[in-house]
């Protein structure tokens, strides 16, 4: 007698037990379910209703798919909830490394005067609009209080490259300090790079910093959208973007696009710009709706339709692009990819949960003040206050972390528990934005059937499962972006 | 103001899964109930700009549907969900 | 073999200018791809094959390869071009970069991209004169190469996996040279280098020092030693002292941690064989 017994022996008995999962209808019959950590099938109407009523027979296909996904354990697979406890426990890993990112607004004031920009001050006076060396100190204070391993400092503005001198004092004390503690630290300039020179370049190199640079489309839009005296923003981009590719690094320098009304129908045109300034990739953006961009109604003069009309179309293109041989990505997307397929969160403010603010990022404004998050400071600018969290001249790191606005908001946003995104499909690959829903609908939560936060991200989560299922190639393609971070 | 009532089983549907249902139409209509022994009678009252008011029913029935079975599912799994979420934030002292 | 260099046929101006600019060098980077986005357009120039009909517009420069293929002048703009070449050019490929001076009517190709290692030749100056050197050195100024070679960094495409830098000798240009390997790290930061030299500039101990400032994760320095008697040595590269030079060199490399990979070629007849260094 043989040893080995046949397939039949290990087949599926059919008796099993649902594991927590969510579902939402696609298009027709056709339905999205996903387990807590994003692990995924699409099934029709009624097999879903046999595979929950428990009458989903072991040799129906989507039986060994929905039990590999983790949708429900048979009898005697103990491993499962043990499999599911350890995936969610790494999709919220990020919340050991409380507060990593720490935003430092160096400087209100700005060369440029943008449209939509909801900060910035044209103006000489150095005293009104920029931090003070005790604020530095008392912020580098703050940060390392932070019990995270590895600590990222971005320099925010205004443009903070006119307030160079502290950037430069506060990158020195922060090495020697991030070297004594044996912590890990990555600075970033976010810049227009209007006023770089090779000497404040040449600096970046030598102490590592990374660009974060400001690049809206052509020319000619670029410069509508940022009008500096000489109307010249452009133009300086492009001499500057070469000057600090070949100074601090090709990788070391990002770009950042706002879509404004005028950015709407020309996506393709603001790709191409993109590509033939040899960027690997493009974010395309919504126009966040604070400060000035409500109050100058710029945010109003295009709704969350419009802005998914331009956002499908540019990814349109850049499949096309990828197709024609051009490697390159939306990076939106990608985060959202890097959720469906991969179980680490990308980490970024938007697409979190619990909700970013405070705990992926803390901004020191050039006052003292503290924010939760970048928006958060924003908001302050239009005179509302609800997310400042105390201010480094007068409360201790206790008082502004433990905040009892902070910590509340973060709960009650918790998408695992608001209505009905804790009982929606998408929510593994959502996240909460509570100070988006708190600026437009003036609560935390938002209610999302009417939310444009919602509405945005849902249309997104299914055109790109719908481009998936249309087209093979293109979910290689969304593979491969999703593999690569 | 455009009013429809609609009625479903109370031994098939509770009142919590026609109201978790009515939810996600907040943008569209607003909902009163009427529950009786045999009928859980719904007014459907609706906004201004909805036009379709038979493919929105059409649409809510089958959220109905949806949350009649997501029910099930949560009864099913609370507690093992609730292990997984007490095992995997054990350490990082959050939740 | 392939020909890497030579005559063009014809280089043509579109908009019926018949006058070519004088003295015009330019490199460009080849495109087969039709598809190819807008802005990336008039920065590369379109290959041409033979018998191919449909040509995309807006192209800077067109290469077309043989008669076979007639370009319709009629519809390009005045700053675009036509370049004729003969069948020897018909291997270039997408990527390849390519030098056209429309003075002389030359073509040189610089840059392959399917190779996997590329050279780029930065000065025919050197300080030796090797028995058995291919190309003597001339006594030139020709620092343009090295601009050039600058230029072909810019445009290169990302992901080249090797890049060589050979010459005569290429750390001649002293700190100019450096800031070229500097200019490679900075835009190709995943590309290894590999540079030829006689190894006689690294006995300052400022220009080791600088070079190895560079910190450059994967880069070497290749050293040719033809024997390991000095008077051997400086005898087969005819220039006395070259030998003492030369090791005072790679001690100082080594000395700050560099890579250095000592050559042993074969040597003339009648010269005495290396041992072990
Ligand atoms: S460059 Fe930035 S800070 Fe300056 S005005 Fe524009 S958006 Fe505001
Ligand atoms: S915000 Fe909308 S899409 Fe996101 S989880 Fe909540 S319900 Fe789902």
């Amino acid at each position: 007698m043989s040893k080995f017994l046949p397939p039949e022996s290990f087949a599926a008995t059919g008796a099993y037990d649902l594991l927590p999962f969510n579902f939402t209808r696609l298009e027709g019959d056709s339905y999205l379910a996903t387990n807590m950590v994003g692990e995924s099938l699409i099934v029709d109407r009624s097999t879903l209703d046999d595979l929950v009523n428990k009458r989903l027979a072991p040799s129906h296909p989507s039986y060994t798919d929905a039990r590999a996904k983790h949708l429900i354990a048979e009898k005697g697979d103990k491993a499962s909830a043990e499999l599911l406890a350890l995936k969610t426990r790494t999709r919220y890993q990020r919340l050991q490394n409380f507060t990593n990112l720490h935003m430092f607004v160096t400087t209100l004031r700005c060369d440029h005067s943008c449209q939509y920009c909801q900060v910035s001050r044209q103006s000489e006076d150095k005293g009104a609009f920029d931090m003070t060396l005790e604020m530095a100190d008392k912020s580098l204070d703050m940060v390392f209080r932070s019990p995270s391993k590895a600590v990222k400092i971005e320099f925010q503005g205004g443009e903070p490259l006119l307030n160079f001198d502290l950037i430069r004092y506060i990158v020195s004390k922060a090495k020697v300090r991030a070297a004594a503690e044996g912590r890990d630290l990555e600075i970033v300039i976010a810049t227009t790079l209007s006023l770089a020179t090779t000497e404040i370049l040449e600096y970046c190199r030598d102490n590592h910093i990374l660009l974060s640079v400001s690049l809206d489309g052509p020319s000619d839009l670029h410069n509508k959208n940022r009008p500096r005296p000489g109307k010249d923003s452009y133009q300086r981009f492009v001499a500057n973007l070469q000057a600090a590719r070949e100074i601090v690094g090709y990788d070391r320098v990002s770009a950042l696009m706002t879509t404004t009304l005028a950015s709407l129908p020309r996506v393709r045109e603001i790709v191409d710009e993109y590509v033939g300034l040899g960027f690997e990739g493009i974010f395309l953006r919504a126009l966040s709706p604070y400060g000035f961009a409500v109050k100058t109604r710029v945010y109003a003069a295009y709704d969350t339709e419009q802005w998914l009309k331009f956002y499908k179309d540019g990814l349109q293109y850049i499949i096309e692009l990828n197709q024609a041989g051009i490697p390159f990505r939306e990076y939106y997307t990608t985060l959202i990819l890097q959720k469906m397929f991969t179980c680490a969160d990308p980490g970024f403010v938007d697409l979190m949960n619990p909700a970013g603010i405070g705990i992926a990022a803390v901004v020191f404004n050039y006052d003292g003040s503290v924010y939760a998050s970048d928006e958060s400071r924003m908001l302050a600018e239009m005179k509302d206050q609800t997310f400042r969290l105390g201010s480094v001249l007068e409360n201790t790191y206790e008082e502004i972390f433990l905040n009892e606005k902070l910590l509340s908001t973060l709960e009650e946003s918790f998408t695992l528990s608001a209505p009905m995104c804790s009982e929606c499909a998408f929510e593994p690959f959502c996240g909460a934005d509570p100070v988006f829903s708190h600026a437009v609908y003036g609560d935390v939560v938002g209610r999302k059937p009417a939310s444009d936060f919602c509405k945005r991200n849902m249309a997104i989560f299914r055109h790109l499962i719908q481009l998936m299922r249309e087209d093979r190639e293109v979910e290689a393609l969304f593979r491969r972006w999703s593999a690569l971070c | 103001m455009l009013e429809r009532v609609i009625s479903f089983d109370p031994a098939a549907y509770s009142l919590e899964t026609i109201q978790r249902a009515a939810y996600r139409y907040i943008d569209k209509f607003s909902i009163g109930f009427n529950v009786k022994e045999a009928s859980i009678d719904c007014i459907l009252q609706f906004d201004k700009e909805v036009d379709d008011l038979d493919g929105v029913i059409q649409d809510f029935r089958k959220e109905v549907l949806d949350q009649h079975l997501r029910a099930r599912i949560a009864k099913e799994t609370e507690s093992i969900r609730h292990l997984i979420l007490a095992h995997a934030f054990s350490r990082t002292g959050l939740v | 073999m392939l020909k890497l260099g030579g005559k063009v046929i014809r280089i043509e101006v579109a908009g019926g200018a018949t006058e070519v600019p004088k003295g015009d060098r330019t490199l460009v980077v080849i495109s087969t791809n039709p598809r190819l986005p807008r802005s990336l357009r008039e920065r590369s120039a379109y290959l041409v094959r033979a018998g191919v009909t449909e040509i995309p517009s807006g192209f800077g420069h067109y290469l077309q390869i043989g008669e076979a293929a007639k370009i319709d002048f009629g519809e390009l703009e005045n700053w675009q071009r036509v370049t004729s070449l003969s069948d020897d050019f018909s291997y270039l490929e997408d990527g390849d970069i390519i030098r056209l001076n429309s003075a002389r009517g030359e073509i040189r190709v610089l840059y392959r991209k399917s190779s996997p290692h590329n050279t780029i030749m930065v000065t025919e100056q050197c300080q030796h004169y090797c028995l058995m050197c291919s190309q003597p050195p001339k006594e030139v100024d020709d620092s343009w190469l090295l601009d050039e070679a600058n230029e072909l960094i810019r445009i290169m495409p990302r992901g080249t996996g090797e890049l060589g830098f050979s010459g005569g000798e290429p750390t001649l240009f002293g700190e100019r040279f450096l800031e070229t390997l500097r200019l490679t790290k900075a835009l190709h930061p995943g590309t290894s280098i590999h540079i030829l030299s006689n190894g006689r500039l690294f006995a300052d101990r400022r220009f080791a020092a600088d070079y190895a400032q560079i910190r450059h994760p994967d880069m070497m320095v290749g050293i040719p030693i033809y024997s390991d008697d000095p008077a051997t040595h400086d005898y087969v590269v005819q220039a006395k002292g070259a030998f003492d030079e030369t090791l005072r060199g790679i001690l100082n490399l080594k000395e700050f941690g560099q890579k250095v990979e000592c050559k042993r070629p074969a040597v003339p007849p009648g010269s005495r064989e290396v041992s072990v260094l």
